[in-house]
């Protein structure tokens, strides 16, 4: 018998798990497949809210979890990803400029050092530099839109080392190349000649997965210059190795993970609807009942699941199928222009101050199930800046009420 | 290839694009079916967007991707709801959350 059951393994579920199992708690998560760690910076974004709290409504995932939250969250995530060599820079308070693949500039709080490094604040002169046949980072795309907005960057080209398969590369490709076999003085002799006279190289984000921070490390001593990242097209390696650091904590910290089938939530009968089992796991081989003392919901919003929306109108949260709430005209639900903000960003699961699932008047659905991440309403991460900021708070709160 | 979805490669569109010359993303697509396949251009457009600039030294090609990218939405505006939100929300992701994009 687990004492926490929690769904889903994206950013919020990996926190919830190691949070929990940290705590002492024995814990299986159970997802159907992979959260969206592949389609992210990696960085921690977390809004305004060490500055200004106030701007967040009191409605706001942030004040429903309590603002007191955010630095014991902030510092256990610290404890969490730094082992795994990822060694995240940066404060609540102020942020780091990074550029992306477009050439746009992303202000985050948090960044894995081999983003950090490419602060556009840092001095020095920088040359942006793709890499020969990999479609996924376009430097000239980069330097456009870093020039554009005042940043004096250059453009350059880099080789793969010859025997690379002919086809098309993506970033995960050559980042577990470069893992299993890390071609450092090929590289070096290739690239040197192309790097002269620059303090700093920005670099599509493909030195490895498991091995990044040795990578790193050896590429800079070895070509004299200071790296940077770059997030690229999918799948992204940043997410993919905060994802790895965070997954590897948990298993260590002894949490049990069941990846692949679908859950649906189980009801207490005998407790007369007021609590929750667990869930069945839908395995190829039947259902597989993974009950435990709560159950802690971290399945996402609209991409990844955790709510669907049907062609009527209505919307349902998608393991114990708790209604949510949305305008039933669906021309009301987006907005006019794809790049802009539309009102499905908002929707969710509402909760109340400890973080259950409540029906419209309030009333929680169950005692012991708790909801945490992208699945909550109320929040316009995207505008906000606070998309994984709100993930790791709300993780923290789902997992503290939940074990309390 | 490029567009995976209809399988166009860069050879495709470099020789549409000599062919007759165009900056317009849009042009490329009604030769080529490049952003018309299940993924509306989730992938394509920033990779055909940086052939696009490769061409054209002087050309900034990020206005052109934005416009890209809305003229798809124009699209499947009034099928938003179910797996069709999703595809939606993971362009989303790509273009605003990873890449930055803004509508200015």
């Amino acid at each position: 018998m687990n004492d926490l059951v929690i769904v889903g393994a994206g950013l919020a579920g990996l926190l919830a798990a190691n949070f929990a199992a940290r705590r002492g708690a024995s814990v299986t998560l159970v997802a159907q497949g992979r959260g969206s760690l592949s389609l992210s910076h990696g960085c921690l974004r977390l809004g305004r809210v060490a500055q200004n709290p106030q701007v967040f409504p009191e409605q706001h995932p942030y004040r429903l979890a309590g603002l007191d939250k955010v630095s014991p969250a902030i510092a256990e995530f610290h404890q969490l990803s730094n082992p795994d060599g990822l060694e995240f820079h940066g404060d609540a308070e102020t942020t780091l400029d990074l550029p992306t693949a477009s050439g746009a500039v992303l202000a985050v709080h948090f960044a894995p050092r081999s983003l950090a490094q490419g602060s556009l604040s840092n001095s020095g002169k920088v040359c942006i530099a793709g890499i020969e046949g990999f479609r996924d980072f376009d430097p000239g795309l980069v330097v456009h839109g870093l020039r554009r907005r005042g940043h004096p960057v250059e453009a350059a080209s880099l080789p793969l080392p010859s025997g690379w398969p002919g086809r098309d590369l993506y970033s995960t490709d050559v980042a577990s190349a470069f893992d299993r076999d890390w071609p450092g003085k090929e590289i070096a002799r290739l690239w040197s000649p192309r790097l002269a006279r620059v303090d700093r190289v920005g670099i599509p984000a493909v030195l490895g997965l498991a091995h990044s921070a040795d990578i790193l490390t050896s590429l800079q001593s070895e070509l004299g210059v200071t790296l940077f990242e770059i997030p690229t097209l999918p799948p992204s390696l940043p997410g993919l190795r905060l994802e790895r650091g965070l997954r590897r904590a948990a298993l260590a910290a002894g949490c049990r993970v069941l990846e692949g089938p679908m859950a649906t939530g189980r009801i207490d009968g005998t407790s007369g609807g007021v609590r929750a089992l667990g869930v069945s796991s839908w395995t190829p081989a039947g259902p597989r009942v993974v009950d435990g003392g709560a159950v802690v919901l971290a399945t996402g919003g609209a991409l990844n699941g955790g709510w669907r929306a049907s062609r009527t109108g209505r919307i349902h949260e998608s393991v114990f199928d708790f209604p949510i709430s949305a305008p039933e005209d669906r021309e009301a639900w987006i907005g006019e222009r794809l790049i802009g903000p539309h009102p499905y960003d908002r929707f969710g699961l509402t909760v109340n101050s400890h973080m259950q699932p409540c029906d419209s008047d309030g009333r929680p659905f169950f005692a012991n199930v708790f909801a945490c991440g992208g699945l909550l309403a109320g929040a316009d991460r995207r505008t906000e800046g606070s998309r994984e900021g709100i993930d790791l708070v709300t993780a923290y709160a789902a997992v503290e009420a939940a074990l309390s | 290839v490029v567009c995976e979805c209809e399988l166009v490669t860069a050879e495709a569109i470099q020789a549409a694009l000599d062919a007759s010359p165009t900056i317009d993303l849009d042009d490329l697509r009604r030769d080529l079916r490049l952003g018309m396949g299940p993924c509306q251009a989730a992938f394509c457009a920033y990779r055909s967007a940086g052939l696009l600039g490769g061409r054209e030294p002087g050309l900034d090609p990020s206005p052109g991707l934005r416009s890209f990218l809305e003229e798809r939405w124009r699209g499947i505006k009034p099928l938003v709801w179910g797996h069709t939100l999703r595809q939606v929300e993971l362009n989303r992701r790509i273009y605003q959350d990873l890449l930055g994009l803004d509508d200015r």
